[in-house]
C-alpha cells in the first residue's frame, strides 16, 4: 500500500515542482537573479531526490521504507517552503521591492558586506526577518517609507553570515561565535552542576536546562546579529531596539522557566549594545540610550527578578559584546566611522537625533529624507 | 528578527543532520557500511564531540541539545559515535541510529510548524 501511495504521490510532486519552476518570472531586475537561481537549483535537486525515491530498486525492499518516508517528508517540506516563500516573493515582486533592493545593495556596498546580498521582499507578515539559506529578507509592506526601523536591516544581514559554509572570509566570524557559545554553555553547565550539588528545587534544574537549550539554539545568534548591526550602523540600532521593544516587546527581563525561548530578554540585548557602543567610542550615545531605556522600564514598572541576573550575568554579556566586535572586525566590514557624515548609516543616526530633538516636526522631515536617502524623484 | 527567520536558520542545520543520519543508515543496511562518502566518519565525529565541552563545532553543540531535549532514556550518542568510528560494520547500531533519525525527524517537523506559525 505504501509503495502505491508513494508512486502516485511522488509523480504528482514532480509535476508540481516543475510547475513551480515554470512560475519563476523571467523579467525581473538583476537583483533577483540569485534568488531565482537558488529556486531553480533547489527545485531541480528535489526533483532528482523524488526520482531516486521512486526509481531506486533498494526502495522496493521493506527494510528501507523508514528512510524513504522520512526523505519523502523532507522533500515535501522543502518544496512547500520554496513555493510559499521564495517563488511567491519572485512572483509578487513589484516597484516597492525593487526600490528596497536597490537600497539594500547600497547598504551592503557601504559596509563592505562579505556575503551574497540578500533579496528583499515586502511580503513580510511578521516584522523584519530573513531566510538565511535563501538570502531572502522580508520587510513589512510600507517600511521603505520610514527611517527609524531601517537599522534592523543590518541585523538581518548578519544571519546568513552565521550559516555560510566553506568561506574563509567569513569563517573567522563564525569561529568567534563558536568560541563565545562555548563560554555561554560553560557558564550554564557550571550552574547546573552547582545546582545539582546544592540539591536545590527541581524547578531550577528545569530552568537552567531551558537556558542551556536557548543559548545553543537561539540566543547567541540574536546577540551576535544585534552586535553586528550595532557596529555597522551604530547608536541607531540601539534606538531601533528601544523603539521595537516599546511598541511590540513583552516583559524586558523575562527568562524562560520550562522550555527554550527564541529571543533573549530585551534588557540583556540592550545591555550588550550599550557595552558595544562604549567599545567603539560612542560612550555619550550609550549613556543617552541607557537613560531612555531606564525611563521606559520605570514607566512599565519592569524590574529584574534574581533569575534574570542569574541567566544574564554582567560579565557574560560584556564578553559577548567584546567577542562580537573581534569577530565583526575580522570580517573586514566597515565599522561605523564618526567622521563620515554622508553614509546611509550616518543618516539613519541623524534621523534618530532628529526624532528626539524635534518630535513634532519629525514626520514631515522624515518624508523628505526618505526621498533623498532612497534617491526617489523629489521634483 | 522575528521567530520565523530564526527557526529557519536552525531548521536547515537540523535538516542536514537528518539527511546525514538517513544516508548512513541506508549505507549500513545496504551493506556498504555507510562510509562511501565519509559520512559515517562525519556522523561518528559529530556524535563524539557532543561530550567535548571545549569543542567549537556548532553542529555538535546543537545535536547534543536536540538529543538532550528529546529525553530518550538509554540513548547514548557518544557510544553510538564510537561504534560508527570503529572498524567493524556496526550492524548492531541500526536500532540506535533509527532512534536518532526519529529524534531528528521530530525536531525538524516541530521547527517546521514553528516556522509556519501554526
Amino acid at each position: 500500500m505504501l509503495d502505491i501511495y508513494l508512486a502516485g504521490s511522488i509523480s504528482q510532486l514532480i509535476e508540481r515542482a516543475r510547475a513551480m519552476t515554470a512560475n519563476i518570472p523571467r523579467d525581473l531586475p538583476r537583483a533577483y537573479d540569485t534568488l531565482a537561481e537558488s529556486c531553480r537549483r533547489e527545485i531541480g535537486s528535489r526533483i532528482a531526490d523524488l526520482r531516486w525515491l521512486k526509481e531506486d530498486p533498494i526502495f522496493s525492499t521493506e527494510k528501507f521504507q523508514p528512510e524513504r518516508v522520512r526523505k519523502f517528508k523532507r522533500v515535501v517540506s522543502d518544496l512547500d517552503f520554496l513555493e510559499t516563500v521564495a517563488i511567491v516573493a519572485l512572483k509578487k515582486a513589484q516597484a516597492e521591492d525593487h526600490r528596497l533592493n536597490s537600497f539594500l545593495e547600497r547598504v551592503c556596498r557601504e559596509i563592505s558586506y562579505p556575503g551574497t546580498i540578500p533579496v528583499v521582499t515586502t511580503l513580510s507578515q511578521d516584522y523584519f526577518h530573513i531566510y538565511p539559506e535563501l538570502r531572502l529578507l522580508c520587510v513589512p509592506l510600507v517600511e521603505g517609507n520610514f527611517l527609524l526601523h531601517l537599522p534592523d536591516l543590518y541585523h538581518e544581514l548578519a544571519h546568513p553570515l552565521l550559516v555560510e559554509q566553506n568561506d574563509p572570509v567569513i569563517e573567522p566570524f563564525q569561529k568567534k561565535f563558536a568560541s563565545t557559545l562555548r563560554e555561554c554553555l560553560r557558564y550554564v553547565r557550571a550552574e547546573l552542576v552547582k545546582e545539582g550539588r546544592r540539591n536545590g528545587p527541581a524547578k531550577n534544574q528545569f530552568m537552567l536546562k531551558a537556558w542551556e537549550s536557548s543559548w545553543a539554539k537561539y540566543w547567541l545568534t540574536e546577540f551576535y546579529c544585534d552586535l553586528f548591526a550595532l557596529f555597522t550602523v551604530g547608536p541607531a540600532f540601539a534606538w531601533s531596539h528601544l523603539h521595537l521593544a516599546m511598541k511590540r516587546g513583552g516583559e524586558p527581563f523575562a527568562v524562560p522557566e520550562l522550555s527554550a525561548s527564541s529571543h533573549p530578554a530585551d534588557d540583556a540585548r540592550m545591555r550588550a549594545m550599550l557595552y558595544a557602543l562604549e567599545l567603539i567610542g560612542f560612550s555619550d550615545a550609550s549613556s543617552r540610550i541607557s537613560a531612555a531605556w531606564s525611563a521606559v522600564n520605570a514607566c512599565l514598572q519592569a524590574k529584574p527578578e534574581p533569575e534574570y541576573t542569574w541567566c544574564f550575568p554582567k560579565d557574560l554579556i560584556r564578553r559577548i559584546a567584546a567577542d562580537a566586535l573581534v569577530g565583526t572586525r575580522e570580517l573586514k566590514v566597515q565599522v561605523l566611522d564618526k567622521s563620515n557624515t554622508t553614509s546611509i548609516a550616518a543618516r539613519l543616526n541623524v534621523a534618530w537625533d532628529k526624532f528626539w530633538s524635534e518630535p513634532d516636526s519629525f514626520p514631515s522631515w522624515e518624508r523628505q529624507q526618505v526621498k533623498l536617502l532612497f534617491g526617489d524623484d523629489v521634483s | 528578527m522575528s521567530e520565523t527567520g530564526l527557526y529557519s536558520g536552525l531548521y536547515s542545520t537540523v535538516r542536514q543532520m537528518a539527511e546525514l543520519v538517513d544516508s548512513v543508515l541506508l549505507g549500513i543496511k545496504a551493506g556498504t557500511r555507510g562510509d562511501e562518502k565519509g559520512e559515517r566518519q562525519r556522523l561518528g565525529t559529530l556524535l563524539i564531540r557532543i561530550a567535548e565541552p571545549g569543542s567549537d563545532d556548532l553542529v555538535s553543540h546543537l545535536l547534543g541539545i536536540v538529543v538532550k531535549d528529546s529525553r530518550k532514556p538509554g540513548f547514548d550518542p557518544v557510544e553510538l559515535g564510537n561504534r560508527l568510528l570503529g572498524s567493524s560494520v556496526p550492524v548492531e547500531s541500526i536500532n540506535t541510529l533509527e532512534t536518532l533519525a526519529v529524534i531528528l525527524e521530530n525536531e525538524r517537523s516541530t521547527m517546521l510548524v514553528k516556522m509556519r506559525g501554526r
